[in-house]
């Protein structure tokens, strides 16, 4: 089976949309070894015709991306008005599965579910089935996989999430989304992330109460 | 003030617009650059994108408004790639700390007076499950940037907006 796992984060390193994607790709490697993987980074609003005709050949897509201003981030849904133009119907009789991780950073997964029904109407043009869609919350925690396993600690409903996740993937089936928060109280997540940004702040030259400028242009 | 952010030829809607008073309009003129998740507008130069083109300072822009309204091709059930761009620039309009409203975490406001939003969807082949879709994408806009109101409208051309935008 030939699955691609496309990264629509505009980050070109560090993305948590890679990082779900790399955790993905070790699962279904894990779980079946006849698995082909195709990969490709959309962090621009252009494709060349190359990326899209490799897109064709795909059984299963796996897209995972950042949730923007609560939908799919405007380069990347240029992408996908491209990918729904160009993708015709298989010939071989066989299904296009799509699967779509999105990641925000607030704490709830459920803030993702109107970008993963976007995904879900897109299927319907683009000729597409829609699979699962899989909505992780508290996406600022997430750079934590690179030290803690998904099912460790605060990321112990991520681990059950991209176990479930990849069954469907692999066996080509079609679920209800998932949609989760990470193992860590609200509160806490909270502050850390405010401490974060005055931490950023601080090195950008700013004070604290520059957090809070209020310019306006009439 | 009102600022309307649309994806039209500005010519045709100027024709649909009521009157041009007491009104700002951002149009897709010149090329507009996609937000890279920097956060510089919340860390570096706060309420300023730190990318340098036209759309650099949607929030204050924005801050200077009463009401936001929307015109944009329904696309998936949310907004065509212009109108979310712009959005998508326009981050800085809220604080980066969070805040729990109706349950959920959302971010403060960086400025004291709440807005307006109404978004206008237009599309000739919209499915009950996309109008769904964009309706409930507007409220959770509404939430996240804490309006005080929100309405959204449906059309199959644009044209059938022609003085009920403003």
């Amino acid at each position: 089976m030939k699955i691609g796992l496309v990264n629509g984060s505009p980050k070109k390193k560090n993305s948590a949309s890679g990082l779900l994607l790399k955790e993905m790709k070790s699962l279904l490697t894990t779980k079946e070894n006849t698995c082909q993987f195709e990969e490709m980074h959309l962090n621009e609003k252009e494709m060349t015709l190359e990326q899209l005709t490799l897109i064709e050949s795909w059984d299963r897509i796996v897209f995972s991306f950042p949730l923007y201003v609560d939908g799919i981030p405007a380069h990347f849904l240029t992408c996908m008005q491209e990918m729904e133009k160009h993708l015709n119907p298989r010939t071989d009789g066989r299904d296009r599965t799509v699967y779509v991780m999105v990641n925000c950073g607030f704490f709830e997964g459920r803030q993702n579910r109107l970008a993963i029904d976007m995904i879900a109407h897109w299927c319907k043009k683009a000729g597409c089935i829609m699979g699962q869609g899989l909505g992780v919350g508290g996406g600022g925690m997430l750079s934590s996989l690179e030290t803690l396993p998904p099912g460790k600690g605060p990321n112990r409903n991520l681990g059950k999430a991209l176990e479930t996740f990849s069954e469907a993937v692999i066996h080509q089936q079609s679920g209800s989304s998932i949609l989760i928060n990470p193992n860590f109280p609200r509160i806490a997540y909270r502050l850390a992330a405010q401490h974060n940004w005055r931490i950023q702040a601080k090195k950008n030259g700013l004070k604290r109460k520059d957090l809070s400028r209020k310019p306006k242009i009439r | 003030m009102k600022l309307l952010i649309h994806d039209l030829e500005e010519e045709y809607l100027i024709q649909l617009l009521e009157h041009q008073d007491n009104i700002r309009i951002i149009s897709k003129n010149t090329p507009i650059h996609h937000c890279i998740g920097c956060f510089g507008c919340w860390v570096k130069t706060p309420a300023y994108c730190v990318l340098k083109d036209e759309y650099m300072n949607m929030a204050p822009r924005i801050a200077a408004c009463e009401e936001i309204i929307l015109i944009s091709q329904c696309t998936y059930g949310g907004y065509s790639p212009f109108v979310k761009n712009v959005l998508d620039r326009s981050i800085g309009y809220i604080h980066p700390d969070f805040t729990i409203r109706e349950g959920e975490m959302h971010h403060k406001r960086r400025y004291p007076q709440r807005l307006h939003m109404t978004a206008h969807f237009y599309g000739e082949d919209l499915t009950p499950e996309e109008q769904s879709t964009a309706a409930d994408l507007v409220q959770a806009n509404g939430l996240n940037l804490d309006t005080d109101k929100n309405q959204v409208f449906f059309y199959r051309q644009p044209g059938e907006m022609k003085g009920r935008i403003l």
